[in-house]
């Protein structure tokens, strides 16, 4: 080989090894989420509206917040601008789950339950739906009687790999349920 | 030496050997006195010591209970501590009865929940902390012969009393009162005034739920402790 051919295979040895070392590749990506007792920041600056038979009560602590809901209707709104991370599921990023207990089963267990899922791609949102217009959030009691203990955003990435650099694309984490959910009635377990 | 020196001596050590042999068999005699004092049948009644002092060090994890899931499902998880005091009066054969206090504390940080890599801000560390005072009926038996250095006690302690306890994420929580019971069973090695071992057990404290939540907060745990003390009279 001559001695031109080796300068050569060092310089592509060299430049694959710069790629590969630039960091996620193929379909890897993160989950954020926000801190739990997102909660205790909304009701801290007041940021709900209840409807209905609902109340604000204490959370796991006394210094905590909760809303009951029902029996009977009720609900408890928070609005689209309390939280910044709202945002990244209106652009298609995230999903809002809320914490929930069944009151009015004998026995019950908390579970995290889908707020809001992502919107539908660009290619097949409506125009009327951008993103300014979309509503405030809404947990209805469906007329059970539930406790709502928390809610929270996940805001999941994936990043192209290669030697580009990495790029957000949307992953929509549970493809089963559908799109657009922004008012839910929960449902006994 | 004389004859005369040479008797007086001769009769000295006499005397020094027929008093060292008294010695030995007053001796023996306390010996054979004590062995026939402590039959096998009442070793281990004359031999528990009157007053038990005892502290102990217990981890574990909590009972079972609506609220833990629900911290669970924050993130919220881990081992609940104690500090364990009491002191117990032998009042009748291997029964006694004492007063006992539990300090218990918990602070935990919140874990990254499910497949989550990270979290988007600061969490709030959740604490609680709660005190106990009971009275326990402690059962005591020995294992091990008393004559050797160290002893084995195994102890069955039951308790019921009060207790109360606060849980908080923001420093702003009161307290709230609740009844408290539970035990352990005690495997201690004794020597003459020291004691020292190992316990497993479990209690309940059940405070008044915050919120709608209509099951208690129960503030127990099942644990594992290391307890040592000391006996008097």
């Amino acid at each position: 080989m001559s001695a031109e051919a080796k300068r050569t295979m060092a310089l592509i040895a060299l430049a694959c090894g710069a790629c590969l070392d630039l960091g996620p590749s193929g379909s890897e990506g993160t989950v954020d989420l926000t801190p739990p007792r997102l909660l205790d920041a909304l009701c801290a600056r007041n940021a709900y509206t209840l409807e209905g038979r609902a109340a604000r009560i204490a959370g796991p602590t006394a210094d905590s917040c909760a809303f009951e809901l029902g029996p009977g209707p009720g609900s408890v709104t928070f609005p689209r601008d309390a939280v910044p991370e709202f945002t990244e599921v209106e652009a298609g990023y995230g999903v809002v789950n809320v914490l929930v207990v069944d009151l009015g089963a004998r026995q019950s267990a908390p579970r995290w339950t889908l707020l809001e899922a992502p919107a539908p791609p660009a290619s097949t949102v409506e125009p009327a739906e951008s993103p300014a217009s979309l509503p405030d959030l809404t947990v209805n009691s469906g007329g059970g009687h539930w406790a709502v203990l928390d809610i929270e955003v996940k805001v999941s990435q994936t990043f192209s790999g290669g030697c580009s650099v990495p790029r957000r694309t949307r992953r929509p984490p549970r493809p089963s349920v559908p799109y657009a959910h922004r008012s839910w009635t929960p449902t006994a377990s | 030496m004389s004859a005369r020196a040479f008797s007086r001596a001769t009769r000295a050590l006499f005397a020094a050997v027929l008093a060292l042999a008294s010695t030995l068999r007053s001796a023996n005699a306390h010996a054979e006195d004590a062995g026939a004092r402590l039959s096998p049948h009442d070793l281990d009644v004359v031999d528990l010591p009157p007053w038990s002092f005892r502290l102990g060090v217990a981890g574990g994890v909590p009972v079972p209970s609506l609220h833990e899931r629900i911290l669970a499902e924050e993130g919220y998880y881990g081992t609940r501590w104690a500090f364990m005091v009491s002191a117990e009066r032998r009042v009748h054969g291997h029964l006694g009865i004492g007063l006992l206090g539990v300090y218990a504390l918990r602070s935990v940080d919140a874990s990254l929940r499910e497949d989550a890599t990270s979290v988007i801000g600061p969490s709030p560390t959740y604490s609680e902390r709660s005190w106990i005072g009971a009275v326990e009926l402690p059962l005591t038996f020995l294992l091990g012969h008393p004559r050797t250095t160290f002893a084995t006690e195994l102890c069955l302690a039951p308790w019921i009393g009060a207790g109360a306890g606060t849980l908080e994420l923001y420093d702003e929580a009161g307290w709230q009162a609740g009844p408290a019971f539970g035990g352990d069973l005690r495997l201690l090695w004794r020597g003459r005034r020291v004691v020292g071992g190992v316990s497993v057990g479990g209690y309940s404290l059940r405070v008044d739920t915050p919120g709608a939540i209509s099951d208690p907060v129960d503030l127990g745990m099942f644990f594992f402790s290391a307890l040592g003390g000391f006996d008097v009279g």
